[in-house]
């Protein structure tokens, strides 16, 4: 079963205030949109306390630096009728090699 | 916000660089110097991990003091960068005071200059990569930390059944400042471009 997805406003807001260049906003889109909802329950991690929902996390190297590394680290929620993925929050970090 | 035995701190650092870079610098001043610019470096390596993990375990739970433990981590940052300046400060002193280039215990070193004065001082260059390190670690902080609490189970559950949740195609269309059509169209050139080999 493929889950349909869904995104909170706050989690937006944040993927917006981190101002990701256009490839890794785009990247973020699929790996959310796409890669997750094929495999959820092997991709999904549980997090400390269950009611903090799953986390989701990926990273993507920069293209036009490869020495820049994309992280990101997404909460994740079943929908009540658990036919649906709700991205709830996430975090990001860019770590620069060298 | 002020912190009146950090600002203490300060001043009594100050006073004591100040004494140490006074001519002529010993030996021993330059290597005290020295290690207090490795101990800075040392500082902010610490710094810098603490914040990247701080990061990244605020954005998994809903800790009731991650507010409090942002301005913290802020304020230390905050503190670091002070502490760095003022260390520069005595670094460029040694410097114009100390009008003599003095040969580095490492032939491979270059003497570092400032302002067109040799610094007598052993890997004093790390001090400006610190504090380069240090202005991007606050910039990433204020930028990312959440400063509102992270919605929880039953607040994510009721936002999506008040259908405050979007489509994830709608919300980064509309984050892109397109229709759907053309970000489906944006969507399907990123893929072609990734399967393209790299250089091609």
């Amino acid at each position: 079963m493929r889950y349909a997805m869904s995104i909170l406003p706050f989690a937006m807001r944040q993927i917006n205030g981190w101002a990701l260049p256009d490839f890794v906003f785009v990247d973020v889109y699929l790996q959310l949109n796409e890669v997750l909802p094929s495999a959820p329950t092997q991709l999904l991690l549980p997090n400390a306390d269950e009611r903090d929902g799953m986390l989701f996390y990926f990273s993507i190297i920069d293209p036009q630096d490869r020495l820049c590394e994309h992280s990101f680290l997404f909460r994740v929620f079943f929908s009540q009728d658990e036919t649906k993925l709700i991205v709830a929050s996430g975090t990001y970090r860019l770590v620069v090699v060298g | 916000m002020f912190d009146i035995p950090l600002l203490q701190a300060c001043v009594q650092q100050q006073k004591l660089l100040e004494e140490m870079v006074k001519p002529p610098m010993t030996t021993l001043e330059r290597d005290s110097l020295a290690a207090a610019v490795q101990m800075f470096a040392s500082h902010v390596d610490l710094l810098h991990r603490t914040q990247s993990n701080l990061h990244f375990k605020a954005g998994k739970t809903n800790h009731p003091e991650t507010a409090a433990i942002g301005s913290m981590l802020s304020a230390l940052i905050q503190a670091a960068i002070a502490r760095g300046n003022l260390l520069r400060t005595a670094v460029e002193m040694a410097g114009k005071v100390n009008d003599v280039p003095v040969p580095t215990s490492r032939p491979d070193t270059a003497v570092y200059e400032i302002n067109g004065h040799a610094i007598p001082v052993d890997r004093a260059q790390d001090l400006d990569k610190s504090l380069s390190r240090l202005a991007n670690l606050l910039d990433i902080h204020e930028r990312n930390w959440p400063h509102e609490p992270v919605p929880n189970r039953a607040e994510a559950l009721k936002a999506d059944n008040n259908s405050e949740s979007q489509p994830l195609d709608v919300a980064f269309a509309e984050a892109a400042g397109l229709d759907l059509k053309d970000w489906n169209s944006r969507v399907e050139e990123h893929r072609r471009r990734k399967l393209q080999p790299a250089g091609g």
